[in-house]
């Protein structure tokens, strides 16, 4: 079984949508750890339910356009059977209860969000995310190694939106593991 | 009272679209009309473009079967090249017209259909999708699941990526096939086609409870086109058009693809994007053809690999003449998909398949260019003129799906008459009115899908504008 797979999930073309191939391609860049894999894709389709079924861990990277730019966010993603996997456009959720259903095995799953500026087409990412990409990458290279453990919960800043923010924590407090509807932030000045 | 009935938007179909029933004063059903209710203005914005962008210009018609826009459209291109094409590169066009097949009869029937016809067209519609179906027959949804991964793979491997590759280009493809690629293909195919196999078995074990919809659904004589090979083969990729009637006898036959406006006539209707191509010597609107699946097989004589023949003789068996039921396209549809499957396998065996001369090249030596393929849901017709710069003046395409399009209506109007009840909306009834469209697997350009969930929302609205009865599904 992969020990974890980072999936990086948008279109190159469509400007700040591609930020989450942008981050699968740095990680791999920088040498992807022993028993881990990475993918991208442009949509979740209920074929990656078997690739995920076969991950002890996944990592889903996505932009946002309900965070500001270049904002990182990450929270935990449980299956849920009652979201719908469309044919060629499923959330993490629906794809999730679908590996559990299909395969006996929905595995743990951490969403890392950054907050998208423009979606241009064609367009290159705006500077604000590019900048971004490296602190996400960060990130998700932690959750990979760490196996879920975020950034400690001592140098963690509540954010005004009730995030979490992981901006220049120096880590630390190693009960700080990622738990369902506690999310961690990045904030970006 | 006259009263109208709308399905909007109709679900678990590839695009946007919707359905009106009309009743009249006393609640009968008096007609119907499936409306496609997105435009994409293709032929118009491509207009001035130099003539080699078109194939992956076409390719973005579609994000489910941008493989078959790609072939038809290099074709287009190659006549106005006037080149033939290296055999090499004519084989390997035709495996990733197979993959592309193979993967989209997979989407059509184990994603959008198989809740219909495992959990039954009545079942909870809360279940009634691919979970449920997973939840009910876990290892045949595995196995559909894994179906289309393997064409989408296949796909990516020899093109370079599952969605709009460009590989296939005019004169031929852009790069040979490596023999790593080779021999993982002929590996997989013969496991590939036995899990196609088991869904087809399973299938026809089924068909004996689905009496009154193989009755009912969309069950008419009309015409059917395909293309064929000199062998009166199917041919997915070449050949030539032949028209068959209801009784299964030929009207056209090995007519030049280039000649298609001699057949085929364009109607246009106020209430549809979708334009209604008619068989022209029957006329508007009474030339009612068919193409697609349950159409391929019914045009020809045979598919040519050992177990996909089988299949086609006990398929044609259900009917002296041509297979008339539309439900039909689904067990149409499976059997193509083991064709496909032991067709690339022919294909990709012989060495010269790795052969690296794969493209010729040649400016622009004809100023029209038509280009025609199946793909997976019917003949598909690209047609081109240029300008003595290469720029396009005028394009043409006659997509799978709309040749269906008159059928498409009648089958409607026929499961309406047969299922609905003018003063009372069932849920089941609803079903059924879209799930006759689903067999046609209608593909009403998908690269335009909104994000989110499909809502349907049904209305039963009195001639004064009252709403009699409503059924919404989230």
């Amino acid at each position: 079984m992969t020990r974890a797979l980072v999936v990086g999930i948008g279109n190159p073309w469509r400007g700040d949508d591609g930020v989450g191939r942008a981050v699968v391609e740095r990680l791999a860049a920088g040498g992807l750890p022993e028993g881990c894999a990475a993918m991208s894709v442009r949509l979740l389709t209920p074929e990656l339910a078997e690739p995920l079924a076969r991950a002890a861990r996944v990592i889903f990277v996505d932009a946002a356009v309900d965070l500001p730019p270049g904002v990182v966010e990450a929270s935990e993603v449980a299956p849920d059977r009652a979201a719908r996997p469309a044919s060629h456009a499923c959330e993490p959720e629906a794809l999730l209860a679908l590996a559990g259903v299909a395969y006996a095995h929905a595995p743990r799953a951490t969403l890392v969000r950054i907050g998208a500026a423009r979606f241009d087409c064609p367009g290159d990412l705006s500077a604000l995310v590019r900048g971004a990409v490296d602190e996400a990458t960060r990130l998700v290279r932690r959750l990979v190694v760490d196996d879920g453990r975020l950034p400690g919960a001592a140098a963690r800043a509540k954010g005004s939106t009730g995030s979490e923010s992981v901006a220049g924590a120096p880590g630390g407090d190693e009960s700080s593991f990622v738990r369902q509807s506690v999310s961690a932030a990045t904030s970006r000045s | 009272m006259a009263k109208t009935i709308t399905i909007d938007p109709v679900t678990r179909i590839e695009g946007h679209s919707k359905i009106t029933i009309h009743l009249d004063e006393a609640g009968h059903v008096a007609d119907a009309r499936f409306h496609v209710t997105q435009f994409r203005g293709f032929e118009k914005i491509c207009e001035g473009r130099p003539f080699y962008e078109m194939p992956s210009l076409m390719a973005r018609t579609c994000g489910i079967c941008p493989v078959s826009h790609l072939v038809a459209s290099a074709k287009a291109c190659d006549a106005l090249l006037a080149v033939r094409i290296p055999e090499t590169a004519e084989t390997l066009r035709r495996v990733l017209n197979l993959a592309q097949i193979l993967q989209s009869h997979a989407l059509s029937y184990f994603y959008l259909s198989s809740a219909d016809l495992l959990l039954g067209m009545d079942a909870d519609p809360a279940t009634r999708n691919l979970v449920g179906v997973l939840a009910a027959e876990p290892q045949l949804a595995r196995n559909g699941i894994r179906l289309r991964q393997f064409g989408q793979q296949v796909i990516e491997r020899l093109a370079g990526k599952r969605i709009h590759p460009a590989w296939v280009v005019p004169g031929g493809v852009s790069a040979p096939l490596d023999e790593a690629t080779r021999d993982w293909i002929l590996k997989e195919a013969p496991a590939m086609r036995r899990l196609a196999e088991e869904a087809l078995s399973d299938f026809k074990r089924r068909l004996e409870g689905f009496r009154e919809e193989i009755r009912a659904f969309a069950n008419f004589p009309s015409l059917f086109l395909g293309l064929v090979d000199e062998s009166g083969r199917v041919d997915y990729y070449d050949g030539r058009l032949r028209f068959v009637d209801a009784r299964g006898d030929v009207v056209v036959d090995a007519a030049d693809p280039a000649s298609y406006a001699a057949f085929i006539g364009e109607a246009v209707e106020p209430w549809s994007y979708l334009k209604s191509p008619y068989y022209v010597p029957g006329g508007y609107p009474a030339g009612v053809y068919r193409v697609g699946p349950l159409a391929r097989l019914n045009v020809a004589d045979g598919c040519g690999t050992p177990i996909a023949d089988q299949e086609w003789a006990e398929f044609r068996d259900l009917e002296r003449g041509a297979v008339l039921s539309s439900f039909h396209y689904h067990y149409a549809r499976l059997i193509e998909m083991v064709h496909c499957l032991e067709r690339m396998g022919e294909l990709l065996d012989p060495p010269a398949v790795l052969d690296t001369q794969v493209r010729a090249h040649a400016q622009p030596n004809a100023r029209e260019g038509i280009g025609v393929a199946e793909a997976p849901r019917g003949t598909l017709i690209h047609h081109y003129r240029i300008d003595e710069h290469g720029l396009v003046t005028w394009a043409n395409l006659i997509i799978a799906t709309g040749h269906n399009a008159l059928a498409m209506n009648r089958g409607v109007l026929q499961v309406a008459r047969h299922f609905v009840d003018g003063r009372r909306l069932a849920e089941g009834a609803l079903n059924r009115v879209e799930a006759v469209i689903r067999a046609y697997d209608p593909c009403l350009s998908c690269s335009t899908h909104a994000a989110g969930r499909m809502a349907l929302d049904l209305q039963l609205v009195a001639a004064d504008g009252v709403v009699v009865d409503r059924q919404v599904r989230q």
